[in-house]
């Protein structure tokens, strides 16, 4: 009988354990695709996570696309379109009121409308290059317990 | 004979094994559910390169959900503990590394219900680490 060899085998079973996690990681980018590719977009990930540190006070978080549908989907979330009137016009989220960030303060009465009606609010505009959606879930802060901005914007929206 | 697994009683055995395998599967699959967010509570600790994330990631959801299972299985049950024990450390480390750099952030622990990064948090992860070391002690060598 051969001598134990406790140690070797104590690696050998472990990176049969870390193999397998591989290869169910493989199985999980094969079936996710496109929305969560093998590589990241790293300018996408960097503006999400440096928008929702850059804000004191209360956490604006970014929501995916997926994420905006859930929220939608639960009745209770007001969808803000920040782009100017006749980007709006051309086409925008279904259930979305348009609030340019420049018009901001000529709309505080539909506002203070939708904040007696929901308690969440999510904002967008074109794409993740477009900060707007950020700053005017900045200026909403006063205004609701819970702020989302959907970072894709409209362009991810259409193009789903 | 392993005189030192003697000494660990085979209640806490098992009581460590129960509380290891529902954190990790918590764990992984809250990851799962949401791998994007994940990815992202990752990125804020800004240690790894953004280019490997999502990688990375992936392979630590699987490892939590398949750790959590593989602990139960006597002839892995070692090697789960082993593997459990560096995770521990690393996330330890990750966390100790976010707060002696001042960074308020999500620990990522478990998706959306994670908390910040603390002392809480490490304490938290010293005690999982202690589980899983115990499991360890018990549990090795491992009989071929």
């Amino acid at each position: 009988m051969g001598k134990p060899r406790p140690f070797l085998n104590l690696i050998l079973q472990s990176c049969l354990i870390f193999g397998f996690a591989c290869i169910l990681a493989a199985v999980f980018f094969l079936f996710r695709g496109q929305s969560f590719p093998l590589v990241p977009d790293s300018q996408y990930i960097q503006v999400k996570a440096d928008s929702v540190l850059a804000v004191n006070g209360q956490q604006i978080h970014p929501v995916s696309y997926r994420q905006l549908n859930k929220l939608l989907s639960q009745g209770n979330a007001a969808l803000i379109d920040v782009r100017s009137a006749n980007a709006f016009s051309r086409g925008h989220i279904p259930g979305a009121v348009s609030i340019p960030l420049s018009d901001l303060y000529l709309n505080y009465d539909l506002i203070e409308t939708l904040q007696a009606e929901y308690r969440i609010v999510i904002t967008y505009c074109d794409s993740p290059d477009c900060m707007e959606s950020l700053s005017v879930a900045y200026e909403l802060q006063m205004f609701f317990p819970e702020i989302y901005y959907y970072v894709g914007g409209w362009n991810e929206y259409k193009s789903r | 004979m392993n005189t030192k697994a003697d000494n660990i009683p085979k209640a806490l055995e098992i009581l460590s094994l129960i509380v290891l395998s529902m954190v990790f599967f918590f764990s992984g699959i809250t990851k799962f559910m949401d791998p994007s967010q994940f990815v992202l509570e990752t990125y804020y600790y800004r240690i790894l390169p953004i280019g490997t994330l999502h990688i990375l990631c992936a392979v630590l959801i699987m490892l939590e959900l398949l750790v959590a299972f593989s602990i139960w299985v006597p002839r892995f049950r070692a090697a789960s503990a082993f593997i459990i024990s560096a995770l521990m450390l690393m996330f330890i480390v990750f966390i100790g590394s976010a707060m002696a750099r001042g960074l308020d952030i999500s620990c990522g622990c478990f998706g959306a219900h994670s908390q910040q990064v603390g002392w809480s948090k490490i304490g938290e992860n010293t005690v999982l680490l202690l589980c899983s070391l115990a499991v360890f002690i018990k549990n090795y060598p491992i009989k071929k």
